[in-house]
């Protein structure tokens, strides 16, 4: 999960890009929407189970009756679960329990409730910073600054806590206020910070010198396609000498929606392949939209595109880094298989797996890995990544300036397309 | 518990040939065990609240994509279970770790015969030593080889617990262990052996001073000590060091035991549960009759049940503790047995020595200090903590000489 944690010389480095995925996420949550909830009435135990599950009954009375001290009970639930996840050995699939299981995946439905600020947890020491303040938030007009780190929050200490633990200290309902203790520098700063709904940012766009195109994404949520939608329309996408599509930093978000994104620059054909295992494909509901269709094939589901093709005729380059995962790389090997796009960059992060994610009956929830997926051409992506066709790394820290941040990879995106124009000129 | 090996290696008394045999229970100081609870009995509010757990069993295997071992499962979620207590002498032992590990209790083991500890600065598990007439010993296994290996499967970043069950097995089996030794690896195949393992070695020191090594605290312990006072011929010795030092523990009824040689009449310990009740332990009548003066040794690795014994020996005023502060381990578990063959190792307890002080995090102020300084060195120095049990023994027999020749 090293990748998520972005470091500042990295941060400034891609300038341009500026919301690096890291909005409070757990990072790659994937898997299909409109599925969670529904656990609770499916409970069916096979024969025996019963038995199977006695020792646990025993384990759980023990301690109640005999452990030196007493024990919460949902402290053993959260614990056997936790090490019922551990035990499939898979990193992807993990239990979160009630406490936190609410600020899963509330980014990838575009706002959550807050103060507004980017945060990560840094590399020494344990702490979490502020990483971007989002303009116009609370977070901004209370003075908190990029650099600051959580020392306390309602004046309790919060070291050692990941960022999906603080994060849960820190959200709330809007319209109710938490209390912060901030290290700047050497001193501890109060702030009391009144909460509000807050738009989580994720697609952005602007039009680079040259009359280049740039869109980023950083989170395949619900409401991507619409925002991509927006900026293709805001940026008279077809009349620019080309498109830069940038996913670096992108750590994925709703298959359904990375399936929605692909779809708007295909015009015909195959976007992935999803496999389950045998005999498991049925327990899945097939979820179709206007975007796709899906065509089942043993325990294979093939998503196709429906006409939703953008219809992008001027050249596009796809940025991606080792920080593009899953969804990110979704999109990027269907646009590859389907001669789409230019891929530059480095290899991605190699995620190739679709999880779902389900509430259970004690307000926890598991995140479980229920398919492999496969590019239109049957290649799997798990491991090695997406392979750039154009490879273009960023330089090492001590070899650039770090306050210059030349972004060399947008730089060969820009040259890329700048030169593709040239021979389409000189062919005309 | 990695701190509990920290020293002893250097420390050890290595004049004696046998050095430590830290047969894998570490730490642990075991009361009876408790057969299966039932589960019948469980009232359903338990099984509502169990009901989160079944719910992700049930999803686990109708959407993963692999199929999953039910034991698995339920192995992985007793385990989680546990581990939420967050403490370090709770734990699961599945079926295969906790026959094991029973067996490792009564005094006799089936494997290879080697003493192992995890480094602390690397988390690797070494080899400390291999006790004699065993297969480890036989096979050419070497003090500081580090487990590598076993039959194959890579075990680094293992710890002691999920080691153990690879490399323990019923004797004449073999087993193939690739060790790190320097920079080769080195496999070795060894033919696992029935042993019984040794609680204590002894022997006569200079001065007429008898000197007996109890390694821990097994079912076997007790016996083997009474040989080893009786082939001494302790009471006509100028006096008696017993070390402790690195003795990790063992069985209750063992510590209990052990201590009842010393203790004529009278409390042992006192063992307070979770509900506030209160159990009072006390000499068995098994009283050995030693009339020398006594020196416990114990360093910072001795613990659990070396404790027991030095707390209640200091308390009763029948021994002068003489190194360092002790580990501090004052709980006490049991292996309670579950129906699906393994074993729930917990903490149900805290004790007390006869004077109702409590040594957990605190251990065993010694009587006389001396203390093990880092910029020791146990090849130039000698070992200082025997060296000064023998001073105070023969200053003391001086005394009782002078006295008896005073006119």
């Amino acid at each position: 999960m090293d990748y998520k944690q972005t470091t500042a010389i990295l941060f400034r480095r891609v300038r341009v890009a500026l919301f690096v995925a890291l909005i409070f996420a757990a990072g790659y949550g994937f898997g299909t929407a409109g599925q969670a909830a529904d656990a609770q009435s499916r409970i069916r135990l096979p024969d025996g189970a019963e038995a199977l599950f006695d020792p646990l009954f025993e384990a759980f009375n023990m301690i109640n009756r005999e452990y030196i001290e007493p024990v919460p009970p949902e402290e053993l639930i959260d614990g056997a679960i936790r090490g019922m996840m551990l035990a499939l050995d898979d990193p992807y699939s993990n239990y979160v329990n009630a406490e936190y299981f609410p600020f899963i995946g509330g980014d990838l439905e575009g706002s959550i409730e807050g103060i507004g600020v980017i945060i990560n947890e840094m590399e020494e020491g344990g702490r979490v910073q502020i990483l971007t303040v989002l303009p116009d938030t609370p977070a901004e007009r209370s003075g908190l600054q990029v650099g600051d780190i959580f020392y306390a929050v309602e004046g309790e200490n919060v070291e050692g806590l990941t960022n999906l633990e603080l994060a849960a200290r820190v959200r709330g309902p809007a319209g109710t206020s938490v209390a912060l203790t901030i290290l700047r520098g050497d001193d501890l700063i109060d702030f009391d910070v009144r909460r509000e709904r807050i738009e989580v940012p994720n697609v952005e766009h602007e039009l680079l010198d040259d009359d280049i195109a740039y869109i980023s994404m950083a989170q395949f949520t619900t409401l991507s396609r619409q925002q991509v939608e927006q900026a293709l329309a805001d940026l008279s996408v077809n009349s620019r000498r080309g498109l830069i599509f940038d996913l670096r930093g992108n750590s994925g978000g709703y298959l359904s929606a990375a399936v929605d994104i692909a779809a708007l620059f295909i015009e015909e054909g195959t976007i992935l392949i999803e496999e389950f295992a045998e005999d498991r494909v049925d327990t899945f509901k097939i979820i179709e939209d206007q975007a796709y269709r899906i065509d089942e094939n043993g325990n294979q589901r093939l998503y196709s595109t429906r006409a939703t093709y953008a219809g992008v005729n001027v050249p596009v380059v796809v940025l991606v880094d080792e920080r593009s995962a899953s969804a990110a790389e979704l999109v990027t090997g269907a646009w590859q298989d389907n001669n789409a796009v230019t891929v530059i960059g480095v290899p991605t992060f190699g995620k190739g797996t679709v999880q779902t994610q389900r509430q259970l009956v004690n307000g926890g929830g598991v995140r479980l890995t229920i398919a492999r997926w496969l590019t239109p051409a049957g290649r799997s992506i798990s491991g090695e990544g997406v392979l750039p066709d154009v490879v273009v790394a960023m330089p090492e820290e001590d070899e650039i300036e770090a306050e210059t941040g030349a972004d060399v990879q947008l730089q060969a995106a820009i040259d890329f397309l700048l030169a593709d124009n040239l021979i389409e000129q000189s062919a005309d | 518990m990695d701190q509990q090996y920290a020293t002893y290696v250097k420390v050890s008394p290595l004049q004696l040939g046998v050095a430590f045999v830290v047969v894998f229970v570490v730490g642990f100081l075991l009361g009876n065990q408790i057969t299966v609870i039932q589960a019948q009995t469980s009232p359903s509010s338990e099984t509502s609240l169990l009901a989160p757990v079944r719910q992700a069993y049930d999803i686990i295997q109708r959407d993963y994509i692999a199929e999953v071992d039910d034991d698995v499962l339920i192995d992985g979620a007793l385990s989680g279970m546990i581990a939420a207590l967050d403490d370090l002498y709770s734990g699961y032992l599945n079926r295969d770790a906790n026959q094991r590990f029973s067996q490792s209790l009564s005094g006799d083991m089936e494997g290879i015969g080697a003493t192992i500890r995890t480094v602390p600065e690397t988390g690797e598990i070494e080899v400390v030593n291999t006790l004699p007439e065993t297969p480890a010993r036989e096979a050419g296994v070497q003090a500081g080889d580090i487990f590598y290996a076993v039959d194959g499967e890579d075990v680094q970043g293992f710890d002691q617990m999920e080691l153990l069950p690879l490399v323990r097995g019923p004797a004449g089996t073999p087993v193939t262990i690739t060790f790190l030794r320097g920079d080769d690896l080195v496999d070795i195949t060894i033919v696992r052996a029935r042993f019984e393992v040794p609680s204590v070695d002894y022997e006569l020191l200079d001065g007429d001073i008898a000197y007996v090594y109890l390694l821990d605290f097994s079912a076997r312990s007790r016996r083997q000590l009474d040989e080893a006072f009786e082939t001494l011929d302790v009471n006509n010795r100028a006096g008696l060091v017993l070390d402790l030092r690195g003795n990790p523990g063992g069985l209750l009824s063992s510590a209990v035991e052990v201590t009842s040689a010393f203790v004529e009449e009278g409390v042992i310990l006192y063992e307070l549960f979770g509900d506030g009740t209160e159990r009072i332990f006390e000499a068995d009548g098994s009283y050995f009759g030693l009339d020398v003066p006594i020196v416990l040794l114990v360093d910072q690795t001795s613990a659990s049940a070396s404790e027991l014994l030095a707390g209640a020996l200091q308390d009763n005023g029948l021994a002068t503790v003489v190194g360092d502060v002790t580990f501090g381990k004052g709980t006490v578990q049991v292996i309670n047995q579950l129906s699906n063959g393994g074993g729930l190792r917990l903490t149900i307890a805290e004790w007390l020595t006869p004077n109702r002080n409590s040594i957990e995090a605190v251990g065993i102020q010694p009587d006389i200090a001396v203390p093990i300084t880092e910029d020791f060195d146990f090849e130039r120095d000698g070992d200082i903590q025997l060296q000064a049990a023998i001073d105070l023994l023969l200053i003391a027999d001086g005394v009782q000489a002078a006295e008896a020749s005073a006119p």
